[in-house]
């Protein structure tokens, strides 16, 4: 059966689903006998769920007024250019 | 915004819809840029990669988002770049895949040396509110290595699918699953050492 060190391994894998199910079934049964890894595994949530709340943005607005410049002069210059195609 | 409205105000060169796409990818595309190529020709890639989009905008599919759109570009011109300078991809910390995943120690019967313990502030919310924690979680990210930082940006705060990632970062799908675990851990690792020396 699973031991402490191999929910710290897999921590992730279970987050993602992309464990067998017999693995999930160590996994889960590990959990219901640990409360550290209980703890472990709900940090893990709340460290992943943090950083989804942290979409960055630039720190001024310096980048965003240099590119749109740069776009919009770059599409004024090049009317004919031709299009690439989908990637 | 959502992708169409965002297109329309692209393609009518509408400067508030150029503006919203900066802020929402620029960084983003720095960060794909730089982990394929390195820092020294990220800045040229993403001005390049801007141009790419207005002009191939109009023939946009929408197979993908706006998003994972603009990433493969970035990803495509960082690569034939690379094919150009003849170097290899710049995986930096992918090297050492094959070692421990953490440097977190445990018992020789695989129990914890150290014990997890509770965390005073334990949902997002409460770890965003407290400003020293915000700046821990900052300078943590700020320090991972450059793959790891990319693959959990892109995972974890952009929400790109893992195999997306693995395309445009040219990974096999267990290298990225160990760098994204890698980098959960260090984030994980620097949020509890700040609780335990603030419960402490």
């Amino acid at each position: 059966m699973f031991k402490c060190r191999d929910i710290h391994d897999h921590a992730s894998d279970y987050l993602e689903k992309r464990l067998s199910w017999w693995e999930r079934v160590q996994f889960r049964w590990h959990l219901f006998i640990c409360v550290y890894c209980r703890n472990f595994i709900r940090q893990m949530r709340t460290t992943v769920s943090t950083l989804a709340s942290l979409k960055k943005r630039p720190d001024d607005n310096t980048v965003e007024k240099q590119v749109a410049l740069l776009m919009r002069q770059r599409q004024s210059a090049s009317p004919d250019s031709p299009p690439k195609k989908d990637q | 915004m959502d992708d169409e409205t965002l297109i329309t105000g692209l393609l009518a060169g509408d400067e508030a819809a150029f503006r919203y796409a900066v802020a929402a990818y620029h960084n983003l595309m720095h960060h794909v840029a730089r982990a394929i190529i390195g820092s020294e020709f990220a800045e040229e890639i993403v001005q390049d990669a801007w141009l790419s989009v207005i002009r191939a905008l109009p023939q946009f599919e929408r197979r993908s988002s706006l998003k994972t759109w603009i990433l493969q570009i970035v990803s495509n011109l960082a690569k034939s770049r690379l094919r150009r300078e003849r170097r290899s991809i710049a995986v930096g910390d992918a090297a050492d895949l094959a070692f421990a995943v953490s440097d977190i120690s445990f018992q020789p019967d695989g129990h914890w040396a150290e014990w997890p313990g509770q965390w005073h502030h334990d949902t997002p919310e409460l770890l965003l509110a407290s400003v020293q924690l915000q700046s821990v979680i900052e300078t943590a990210l700020a320090a991972l290595p450059e793959l790891q930082r990319t693959v959990l940006t892109l995972r974890d705060v952009e929400g790109l699918e893992m195999e997306e990632i693995c395309n445009m970062l040219e990974l096999s799908e267990s290298n990225s699953r160990v760098l994204l675990h890698r980098a959960r851990l260090r984030l994980w690792q620097s949020i509890d050492k700040f609780q335990r020396g603030e419960v402490g």
